[in-house]
């Protein structure tokens, strides 16, 4: 199932670009500028027309804060419960929500004192104080961006990505193989993220056959588990490295390490995951005819699109292949 | 040039570098500083659509105005260079770099535009009664083109990860370590 129009609307998957960072351009701005105008009321005798301005700039400093809360709150939601920007996200809002309070206040205060020829001291000292916390929040945000790449290459995947962690252990399975419950009934083209006994795990369910690799890219770290599939390989949302999701090799930068990948066998129905040894690697030929066809087209996804779909109109027995294939390699 | 001059030039480029990308913030400059021009022309925009159909003398949104497009370009200028440190250091093969110089170029005419909406503006008096039809025009051209231009600089990041994980490699790669990954080559 992918996700829902207006979810997908709300996040500018359709444009690429998500919406809540290109709305947040205007409170930023206008709010940092209704200031200006404060302090230039101070300069000489003032004027009516910089206090009004102020007043202006500050009502759509507000009316676009309440705005950008709408898609921020959407990307909140969708990010992963224990990841790091889960915690930072909900100060930002935090902060943000006590900065639109504080400018709703101080643009009530403003309605009746707009014939001033300079701003209320008071009031320009409150605006000092929002513009403080909205620093804070705003660099919050933007590490949200630069150092955990939320809502980066999002727009590539198109199925729903892993809302938690499941927790798992190997201490009960004296073969190294552990049961991913319910692992069997996801739906293709979507992950789940495990932790089995601190190592993290992505496991894919990619044209019926089940893959398991680290979840963190080796060229900065991105989360493999929120990426994109094409002719076995997955592809990260940050900066596009192709890793080869059987044997681990990278098919395409910037990353120049390979993944780990863990055996997956389908045993009486249930996905199962070897974690001790990695998979044995594949012969050079297939890794080699990948990249030539990743190399065509390599920013392309549509293509892979159509090949998923063929896939799944013909019926096969996925079971199978996915045991012939741990069988091969174990 | 001798070795240690050359030497010597090459740290200073480090060094700006180092400076202009905000390394030592933790956070680029560019996008941060780019807030301002983003938010100020499109108000001013608005503002002279206002100021345009109500008619009559408000200088109020006039004056707003002229002080969104002054702060707008002083605030463009001082991010210039920390767009060109970024920008300097996208691999020339990424298609990223090219969509920078595109970004830079609508750039460059937007901020001509603005300048020359300013200078109408000054001639006019800041606190005209009423935006001219000129103006008007001058500033939806303008904002039009920076959208775009706005947009393609968003792609760099949302869409090509400019910049991201930069900073935050040593934290994500001891995490990863931790969680028992490959990671990257320090």
């Amino acid at each position: 199932m992918s996700d829902s129009v207006v979810k997908s609307l709300l996040q500018g998957k359709p444009i690429k670009h998500p919406l809540h960072p290109m709305i947040v351009h205007l409170p930023i701005g206008l709010f940092v500028m209704s200031f200006i105008l404060d302090v230039a009321s101070y300069v000489g005798h003032g004027s009516v027309n910089l206090v009004r301005g102020s007043y202006y700039l500050m009502a759509g400093g507000v009316a676009m804060g309440l705005v950008a809360s709408i898609p921020g709150f959407v990307d909140w939601l969708d990010i992963r419960d224990d990841h790091r920007s889960k915690g930072l996200g909900a100060w930002h809002m935090s902060l943000n929500l006590v900065v639109l309070a504080v400018y709703g206040v101080n643009l009530y205060a403003r309605w009746w004192k707009l014939d001033y020829f300079k701003c209320d001291v008071a009031l320009c000292v409150t605006s000092v104080v929002a513009l403080g916390i909205l620093f804070v929040s705003g660099y919050i945000g933007g590490m949200m961006v630069y150092h955990d790449g939320i809502g980066v290459g999002r727009h590539r995947r198109h199925t729903p990505k892993p809302l938690r962690t499941i927790v798992l252990s190997a201490a009960d399975s004296p073969d190294g193989y552990v049961t991913v419950p319910d692992a069997q009934t996801i739906e293709d083209g979507k992950t789940l993220r495990l932790d089995i006994d601190g190592t993290v795990i992505a496991l894919a369910k990619v044209n019926g056959e089940y893959y398991a690799f680290q979840d963190f890219c080796t060229h900065r770290c991105g989360p493999l588990s929120e990426g994109s599939f094409q002719y076995g390989q997955v592809m990260c949302p940050w900066h596009r490295s192709c890793f080869d999701m059987s044997t681990g090799q990278v098919i395409h930068g910037p990353a120049k390490v390979p993944i780990k990948t863990y055996a997956v066998s389908i045993i009486d129905g249930q996905v199962r995951i070897k974690l001790r040894e990695g998979a044995a690697p594949a012969p050079a030929a297939r890794s080699a005819e990948a990249h030539a066809r990743l190399s065509e087209r390599p920013w392309k996804l549509e293509q892979s699109e159509m090949e998923r779909r063929a896939a799944k109109a013909e019926p096969s027995s996925s079971q199978e292949s996915a045991s012939a294939r741990s069988n091969n390699l174990v | 040039m001798s070795e240690t001059s050359q030497s010597k030039m090459g740290h200073l480029i480090e060094l700006a570098k180092w400076a202009l990308q905000g390394r030592w913030f933790g956070h680029p400059l560019h996008p941060l500083l780019t807030h301002l021009p983003t938010s100020l022309w499109p108000a001013a925009l608005v503002l002279d659509c206002i100021s345009f159909i109500k008619g009559g003398d408000h200088p109020s949104l006039t004056l707003t105005a002229w002080w969104c497009i002054l702060a707008g370009l002083a605030s463009a200028m001082v991010a210039v260079p920390t767009g060109l440190a970024d920008w300097s250091d996208i691999k020339p093969q990424k298609p990223a770099r090219k969509i920078g110089l595109i970004h830079m170029g609508i750039n460059a005419v937007v901020f001509c535009i603005f300048v020359a909406n300013f200078v109408l503006r000054c001639l006019a008096g800041p606190s005209e009664p009423r935006a001219t039809f000129v103006q008007l025009i001058l500033s939806a051209v303008g904002v039009g083109m920076l959208l775009v231009s706005g947009y393609l600089g968003g792609l760099m990041i949302y869409d090509h990860g400019i910049r991201v994980g930069k900073e935050s490699k040593p934290y994500w790669s001891r995490v990863a370590q931790l969680a028992g990954a490959h990671t990257p080559p320090k």
